[in-house]
């Protein structure tokens, strides 16, 4: 009797031992989330700007004059050293679980991002969820400063406008440190990362009084992409060779495409393509590798200005025609661009030379570099219009005559 | 003797389970580059040779352990020494295991816990599981497999539905040649995980009479070698090759990855619990091979066994503790050392030396 009742109490006191939690638990109001961290160069030093949520003013129902976020920058040898000795600044200790968005400075990306990406896939609290972006033309703690309207959270409106923009507008591509370590990391290929830049007066974008007016003085948009060679920044794309970029390695998933009306007429005309695949093949003929490319777009008339009409097949035939060639020569152009100005292979050509003749690269690898301006290339676009929209005919020609 | 019986789809989930264990979770190594698969493939046909070796062996002495068939085989004083040997080295595989399983835990979910507590947790579950005896292990694992299925399958569905996996990453096939497949088969993808399958030799006495061992624990095998070469072939795909290497637990990173329109995203537990299932599952095996081995050799009687584990229990964490507190210098032993002086003479060496040994005997003394 006597035995069963220290049975069940030793089986009560393990179970208080079990019930305690994790060994290292930390509670919600012991940690400053960190959403969004940006990295800089100052000398030989980091300097590292980390975005932390103020809880009470996400959560809470009632609006106080307070801002959503706060930033510490604190500079250091090391990111890790740095992010630690935030705390001198910070009231709590910092989590890093939830980062949605990392922002490298421009001239830091200059320098080489390969000692930086070390911190960013070895630290066990990063997870490998959040995107990548360079700073375009200023630090990056400059932009962690901006306020945002409509999502309260900053790095939260960067996350959510590169991935909507990434399904709605052709030039931008979400990047994740896996593709960046990838591409690195490949012989035949470089990695590209989305670029970010501040709009309006960044002075007022710190204040309050930045989301109070509705229209914001201070703000940041995704725009560009930033070609790396290896682990340097070399150059970036505009928002035309971006969309060449995105189409020729099948990224593009809706878009809106324009081009001008032909004879000269004034206006031009919009598809809104819903579709567009594209297909790279290599071939190595007698030492000379030669990449050919293949555009599918699959698009609707979204907005019509020239005087066309639109129910003749033969005009559709045109408009596909005319778009052909304008996606065409936006695709050679991005090639041009990266081949003969940033001479970086970004588009994975060697990669895919790699793939199809392993002898010949192996030949050539080392080379690359040199080798990679000359390739010639091919592209071929074909474009399909599936429909015209609620409205058939064009009515331009009515209006002006 | 022997009492306690497991039947034949027991020992077939045995043999998944064993075999998954570490190689799932730590990833069959990557050092063949894009090809790595090819390994495990090449590996599954050698292990399906070893595993016909081992039944060839425990089918000179059916109903005895391998510990005790030894001493049949290479008489008393040699067998002794063997025996201990075996034990000793069922003993050293439970603790390395343990030492992988519970670093792995402290790297990913419990940062701040002592590695002592970690494995201390893990070797009291281990230890009722072997006190409880043979039967209780093989019915465990009966309730754990569909877990293990559910939530593999989970992890592929989730992965090729986000479209994770690009399968350029596999091409050119074959980049590097042959030579290095064929270093990294043998002996590291050959003795591990599937040369491991040494320990059964102490659970085949225990088979229900009317089991046919060679057939149900190839398929086993096989099952497994399948298994492996799915999730080789999917993080291959999703990381590429230069990536995969770099990674500690490939498994978990690739998971990580996972969002699927923003709802299915942090599956992580999945290849949490699935690991501490397979890890749990993989040291209790041999821990008990080990138990059942020193209950014999040493004449120690079944009503003791609770000393006998707590005994063994404690040892398996101060030697877990010893090897594996510096998990850089664990994982060098166990990839360059192990295999080629540990692994190779116990899987390979003595047991083909013992089967000769039986067949002259049988031949002299029929």
């Amino acid at each position: 009797m006597k035995r069963t009742i220290l049975l069940k109490l030793a089986l009560l006191s393990l179970c208080a031992l079990l019930l305690t939690g994790c060994w290292s638990k930390r509670e919600l109001n012991e940690i400053g989330i960190v959403t969004a961290i940006g990295i800089d160069r100052q000398e030989e030093q980091y300097k590292v700007t980390v975005q932390v949520i103020n809880p009470s003013e996400v959560a809470s129902k009632e609006m106080t004059t307070r801002t959503a976020v706060s930033t510490y920058t604190a500079v250091g040898n090391s990111i890790f050293e740095t992010i630690r000795k935030l705390m001198t600044l910070a009231p709590r200790r910092v989590y890093l679980s939830h980062v949605r968005e990392i922002v490298l400075g421009e001239e830091m990306a200059k320098e080489g991002i390969g000692k930086t990406l070390d911190f960013l896939s070895r630290d066990h609290e990063m997870r490998t969820d959040f995107h990548l972006t360079v700073a375009q033309g200023v630090e990056a703690e400059e932009l962690m400063k901006i306020l945002t309207p409509l999502e309260r959270i900053p790095a939260e409106k960067a996350f959510s406008s590169i991935k909507s923009g990434e399904d709605s507008w052709a030039p931008i591509e979400a990047v994740k440190i896996s593709d960046v370590l990838n591409a690195m990391l490949s012989e035949g290929n470089n990695p590209t990362l989305s670029g970010i830049r501040i709009i309006g007066n960044p002075e007022q974008g710190n204040q309050l009084t930045n989301v109070e007016q509705v229209d914001s003085p201070a703000n940041f948009a995704i725009d560009g992409l930033a070609v790396f060679r290896k682990d340097h920044l070399v150059g970036w794309l505009n928002e035309n060779q971006s969309k060449g970029y995105n189409y020729i390695t099948d990224n593009v998933k809706n878009t809106a495409e324009y081009a001008p009306c032909e004879n000269d007429e004034k206006g031009g005309i919009t598809l809104e393509v819903f579709d567009s695949t594209s297909k790279l093949k290599a071939a190595v003929t007698s030492n000379q590798p030669r990449i050919s490319i293949n555009i599918e777009l699959e698009a609707g008339i979204a907005e019509v200005e020239c005087p066309l009409d639109l129910s003749k097949t033969a005009t559709i035939r045109q408009v596909e025609k005319q778009f052909e060639e304008h996606v065409t020569t936006l695709a050679k152009r991005t090639i041009q661009v990266l081949q003969q100005d940033l001479q970086s292979d970004v588009l994975g050509f060697g990669d895919l030379i790699h793939r199809e003749d392993k002898t010949y690269w192996k030949s050539i690898k080392h080379e690359w570099d040199n080798i990679f301006p000359e390739v010639e290339t091919e592209v071929k676009t074909t474009v399909k219009i599936k429909r015209t929209g609620t409205i058939v005919d064009s009515y331009q020609k009515d209006v002006e005559g | 003797m022997v009492t306690e019986k497991i039947n034949g789809l027991q020992l077939f989930i045995m043999i998944l389970l064993l075999e998954l264990g570490s190689a799932v979770v730590l990833g069959f190594t990557f050092e063949a580059g894009n090809s790595s698969w090819l390994v495990i493939i090449m590996s599954t046909l050698g292990g399906i040779a070893l595993y016909v070796l081992y039944t060839h062996l425990s089918s000179y002495h059916p109903t005895l352990l391998l510990t005790q068939a030894v001493r049949k085989i290479a008489g008393p004083v040699i067998g002794f020494l063997i025996a201990i040997l075996y034990i000793g080295y069922f003993f050293y595989i439970a603790a390395r295991v343990l030492g992988d399983f519970s670093n792995l835990l402290q790297l990913t979910i419990l940062q701040g816990t002592p590695l002592l507590v970690v494995a201390g947790a893990f070797t009291l579950m281990v230890g009722i599981a072997s006190y409880l005896g043979v039967e209780v292990l093989a019915r465990t694992a009966e309730v754990l497999f569909p877990w293990v299925i559910v939530f593999g399958g989970l992890f592929l569905i989730f992965v090729y539905i986000d479209g994770l996996p690009d399968l350029r990453n596999l091409q050119p096939i074959l980049d590097k040649g042959w030579k290095p497949i064929i270093d990294t088969t043998f002996p590291q993808g050959l003795t591990f995980p599937f040369g491991e399958l040494i320990v059964f030799l102490m659970f085949f006495p225990y088979l229900a009479g009317s089991t046919n061992k060679t057939r149900i624990g190839i398929m086993g095998v096989i099952m497994s070698g399948i298994i492996l070469t799915i999730t080789q072939v999917t993080i291959l795909a999703v990381h590429g090759a230069e990536t995969a290497k770099l990674l500690t637990i490939p498994l978990l990173e690739t998971i990580s990855l996972v969002n699927i329109q923003d709802i299915i995203q942090r599956m992580d537990p999945l290849v949490i619990i699935t690991m501490i299932v397979l890890g749990f599952f993989k040291i209790a095996l041999f821990f008990h091979a080990a138990i059942l081995g020193m209950h014999e050799t040493f004449l120690i009687p079944r009503s003791k066994r609770i000393w006998l584990v707590s005994g063994a229990g404690i040892i398996l964490i101060i030697i877990t503790y010893m090897i594996s507190h510096d998990y850089v210098r664990h994982i060098f032993v166990g990839l360059e050392i192990v295999p080629m002086y540990v692994h190779v003479p116990l899987q390979i060496i003595l047991p083909v030396l013992l089967i000769g040994i039986a067949f002259l005997r049988h031949k002299i003394n029929p």
